[in-house]
């Protein structure tokens, strides 16, 4: 891993813990508080500390100490959490954002966020121990002369940090000095051994690798995982082994058996950093071996064995257990296997992509082994069938990450902006764990921000407005989220005064959207606030309503592929609904033909074929009776203007041709069919975006490589339906009938 | 504008570009933004697009769009024939990048010119429009039109063309 | 920039001198220069009082040439000493490669 590298990973990190301290003291603002959260937040200002520390991000260290301090008290019950405290935690959160966003340098020259800084620890202050404020000036930077604790060690506890590096760390920018000096802010390193056992002959030296190797021994109160995290950007390819104060014995053991330097020297080594001493040591193995006969009982710990012997004083072996009996789960060495990695996404939509290759190589196959007669073949393609698929759902399962997370960066909003407009408003969350394409959920973050902003702004009343109308005086904002027909459907509703169409109508002609004379349906008129430059707003506030965002909030879930509606009650609150793809990689397709062009209809929308016999034409628009209801459909070849001259490549079946398929499709309660020249059946499909040249497009949303290496465009359901339906209520509004 | 000026001035830079003919004129765009030439192997046509879109093609997996570059400049369509060819440009300035291909009736070389040899368009009298032109040059007593593909393939114009095709 | 200078007197014995910044940096340039194929006999007297900043990859390079000299049955001088050496060898403990006479491990300063 490179210097850059894990600078990234720590930035993603701080990101992920700073979010995590958010929703914790949103929690706590809500009242809650109990020792776990508290440990959570003590533990992410801990570690964002101690890895800016490691990369020598001093500004950040400075800064996070104090507040890990606060944390700590806290956490001891030292103090108390109140709302007071709350809300400076909620600055000083930020104030860590902004100092992780900028490098040291910045952030020296940066007055403003050093008189922030300043004040912050001042609002601290109230909470901080009394000898806080001096702990913190003395504490500057890691230095070996200064090793003034920042948390004073009541108990005496040795660890042993065993540390072959990765050969390649100094090429990487990782100098093991850094990792020393970071241990010293720590803990206190008692001894360390530097072996220079393992270096090559002058000739054969190569001075950009690492052959150092680390025995240090350190009294420090930080947890394993503190200890461990020092060490997470060299993990890979180094060999660290970090044995906590009452490691039993057969870890050393093991440690020196399985370090590459002679056991005998290493025993001396361990001998020389206090971990052991000569004597134990001897005991000790001799013991070991001798329990070989009681194999059965726990082996013994090496804090037992010394303090059978009276090596070691009580106190500090029953501290020592008392520490491992709260942790009964962790592990000693670093063997142990993280439940997470973190993959670049480049190199994940790599894959993705790669797989989507091979959906279609497999597809090709297919088409070539079904023209042959050969069974072994026909069967073994239809099992790499069955496996691709899988490879698909499970890789495209990676990309798919749970909504909550961007639903819970609303309550930080919601909080703050609710105390900005003097608005008591409650954040209602539903289906968080509905899972949506990571691109996508990347690439709302911004139309969601615009949308709650705006309904807390415009929709959700004043509080003496609320009551003067007869509700209650915390308005309401859901964030929902839910499937449907394939899609994913997010929706933001208020229950405020709803959107006033009169008003809406007067602005948009006012501004020369509209004419006085046009005749708008409600949802016509809705989404008129989508329109450039529109702001019904009569002041314009610092939240929302600069007359800029409500387009781009459109042109934002557009490109995603999806839509947006609005629904309003008067009085009663509005309800903005984005409905987006399931995923922009693979869809389930069913393929089909019309002159000669190859089509993708999304299978979700699909609700049956039939034959497409005895249509009638209202007003030039086709309908069919399907089983008593008139269904509107389109013929792609008129609506595509498709020519019989097209290329067709495929086999042509004559008979096929002549006659006409239609698909029923529905998307979001409407229902309308699509006619065809052919069926080809169901077909696993990769999107291939069409570019922004083709967006004025209506139809078609995308496209796709079949088997046979032409290309298919992938209907657009809802547009088609649009077309459809549109025309539809013309004829509604003219004949009376359903609907 | 600035740039240009910056590189004219601190070194005589020069240019490589890749000419191509289409009918009877040659024409050269910065091989900077080429990325490949292949055989014409057939296009699938997008319904209803206006006539310099002639459709896509599959290149190893990706869908790219074909531009007649010919229909684009103001003339006939290209005839398709043999040796027609398919130049890939990537576009960078769009926001995400952006892969296009042109027809071509040939491709011809790569010319290196240093800035001094690159002409100014001229401001009228040009069949094409001025700011499609990024400079004229001279070799072998022809004249190669330099292209500015920024500027001739704007994603963002090529879909208001689109765009008003369908109204 | 890196200066280093290697001597060879008549008598046998060497003479290193290296002031500057001596880190990853120029230490494979160094290495290949000066030190891949360098005879070191008799005795090496180290001159590294003027290295301004030292990085593990600088010091490797020294105790490599120490234990080269030690291989050798010749002996080293360390003439004059240097904050920023003690520093790193007193945090790593490996300044009794520095203390010329006296090679014993120090126990926890």
């Amino acid at each position: 891993m490179s210097l850059d590298a894990a600078l990234q990973t720590f930035f993603v990190e701080a990101q992920e813990h700073l979010e995590s301290m958010e929703s914790v003291l949103l929690q706590m603002d809500e009242g809650e508080c109990d020792s776990e959260m508290l440990n959570n937040i003590f533990r992410s200002a801990h570690t964002i500390k101690g890895s800016a520390g490691i990369f020598g991000l001093n500004h950040i260290v400075e800064f996070t100490h104090v507040v890990e301090n606060i944390l700590d008290r806290a956490r001891e019950n030292e103090i108390t959490i109140e709302a007071k405290l709350i809300d400076v935690l909620f600055k000083c959160r930020d104030h860590i954002q902004a100092l992780v966003k900028c490098t040291p340098e910045e952030a020296l020259s940066d007055i403003q966020l050093k008189d922030t800084g300043t004040e912050l620890h001042a609002l601290l202050a109230p909470w901080a121990a009394e000898d806080l404020n001096t702990v913190h000036e003395k504490e500057t930077l890691p230095n070996i002369e200064n090793q003034n604790q920042p948390v004073t060690l009541d108990k005496n506890k040795y660890w042993h940090i065993s540390l072959r590096l990765s050969k390649d760390c100094l090429q990487n920018g990782m100098d093991p000095l850094s990792f020393i000096k970071f241990l010293s802010t720590i803990g206190e390193i008692k001894h360390i051994k530097t072996l220079a056992d393992n270096f090559p002959d002058l000739a054969s030296f190569n001075p950009e690798l690492l052959y150092f190797a680390y025995e240090i021994s350190l009294q420090s109160e930080a947890s394993l995982e503190t200890i461990e995290n020092t060490f997470m950007f060299v993990q890979d390819g180094s060999d660290i082994n970090i044995l906590p104060p009452e490691t039993e014995l057969g870890r050393y053991i093991e440690l020196i058996e399985q370090l590459p330097e002679d056991n005998q020297r290493l025993g001396e080594i361990l001998i020389d950093c206090g971990a052991l001493t000569a004597n134990s040591l001897q005991q000790a193995l001799n013991q070991q071996s001798s329990d070989i006969t009681n194999q059965f009982d726990e082996k013994p710990k090496l804090g037992e064995v010394l303090s059978e012997n009276n090596t070691v004083s009580k106190e500090v072996i029953s501290a020592a257990l008392d520490k491992q009996s709260k942790n009964p789960n962790k592990t000693i060495d670093n063997t142990s296997t993280n439940k997470q990695i973190r993959v670049d996404s480049d190199r994940l939509d790599l894959l993705i992509n790669l797989i989507g290759e091979l959906v279609i190589n497999q597809q090709r196959i297919d088409i070539l082994a079904n023209k042959t007669t050969n069974t072994p073949l026909i069967e073994a393609v239809g099992d790499f069938e069955g496996f691709t698929e899988q490879i698909r759902d499970a890789a495209l399962s990676l990309r798919m990450v749970p909504i909550g997370g961007i639903f819970q960066r609303f309550k930080r909003v919601v909080r703050d902006t609710a105390q900005e407009l003097n608005k008591e408003i409650e954040l209602v969350i539903e289906g968080a764990d509905t899972e949506l394409d990571r691109l996508m959920v990347e690439k709302l973050g911004d139309p969601l921000t615009h949308i709650v902003r705006n309904a807390m702004d415009h929709g959700i009343e004043a509080v003496d407005q609320r009551i003067e109308a007869g509700k209650s005086a915390q308005g309401q904002l859901k964030l929902s989220a839910y499937h449907e027909a394939g899609h994913i459907v997010i929706a933001i509703s208020d229950n405020g005064r709803g959107i006033d169409k009169e008003r809406v109508r007067a602005k948009a002609i006012d501004k020369g959207i509209i004419h006085e004379d046009n005749v708008l349906t409600d949802n016509e008129l809705y989404q008129l606030i989508f329109h450039p430059g529109f702001s019904t707003a009569e002041a314009v506030t610092s939240i929302s309503g600069r007359g800029v965002g409500m387009d781009v909030v459109k042109r934002n879930v557009e490109s995603l592929q999806g839509s947006i509606e609005i629904d309003s009650a008067s009085g009663k609150g509005s309800t903005f609904k984005i409905r987006l793809p399931l995923t922009l990689a693979i869809i389930d397709g069913f393929h089909v033909e019309s002159k000669g062009t190859h089509f993708i209809i999304p299978q979700a929308t699909i609700i049956e074929c039939i034959d497409l016999v005895a249509h009638v034409d209202i007003e030039g628009r086709h309908c069919i009776n399907l089983r008593g209801d008139m269904i509107p459909y389109l013929a792609m070849n008129e609506i595509f203007n498709l020519a019989e001259s097209q290329p067709s490549t495929a086999l042509t079946d004559d008979k096929a041709q002549q006659r006409a398929e239609l698909v029923i499709v529905q998307f979001g309660g409407n229902i309308a069919g699509i006619a065809v020249d052919k069926l080809n059946g169901e077909i696993q499909t990769v999107v291939k975006p069409l570019g922004p040249i083709f967006k004025p497009l209506k139809g078609i949303g995308g496209s796709s490589l079949l088997g046979s290496g032409e290309i298919a465009f992938i209907l657009d359901i809802p547009q088609l339906i649009e077309l459809a339906i549109g025309s539809e209520i013309q004829i509604n509004s003219n004949q009376e009938s359903q609907r | 504008m600035t740039t240009t000026e910056e590189k004219n001035a601190t070194s005589q830079s020069v240019s490589q570009f890749l000419t191509f003919t289409i009918g009877q004129e040659h024409f050269g765009m910065d091989l900077n933004q080429t990325r490949e030439i292949i055989e014409y192997a057939g296009i699938t046509q997008v319904p209803l697009m206006p006539q310099f879109l002639s459709g896509v093609i599959n290149l190893r997996g990706e869908v790219v769009p074909v531009i007649d570059l010919s229909v684009r400049l103001g003339r006939d369509p290209i005839k398709i024939h043999k040796r027609t060819c398919v130049i890939v440009i990537e576009l960078h300035s769009f926001e995400q990048h952006c892969v296009l291909g042109l027809l071509a009736d040939a491709v011809n070389e790569v010319i290196e010119l240093p800035a001094t040899d690159i002409e100014e368009a001229p401001a009228f009298g040009a069949q094409i429009r001025a700011e499609f032109i990024q400079g004229i040059a001279k070799a072998d007593d022809e004249f190669i039109v330099l292209l500015d593909a920024e500027k001739t393939l704007s994603p963002i114009e090529l879909a208001h063309l689109v765009e008003a095709e369908l109204q | 920039m890196t200066t280093v200078k290697v001597t060879q007197k008549r008598n046998g014995s060497t003479e290193i001198s290296i002031a500057g910044e001596f880190n990853i940096y120029s230490a494979m340039d160094i290495y290949q220069q000066h030190f891949k194929s360098i005879s070191l006999k008799e005795l090496v007297n180290f001159k590294l009082k003027g290295i301004t900043e030292i990085d593990t990859a600088g010091m490797q390079m020294l105790i490599l040439l120490f234990k080269e000299v030690e291989k050798n049955n010749a002996q080293y001088k360390i003439h004059s000493s240097n904050e920023v050496i003690d520093e790193y060898s007193k945090l790593f403990n490996i300044h009794h490669y520095f203390n010329n006479n006296d090679s014993e491990i120090m126990e926890g300063n």
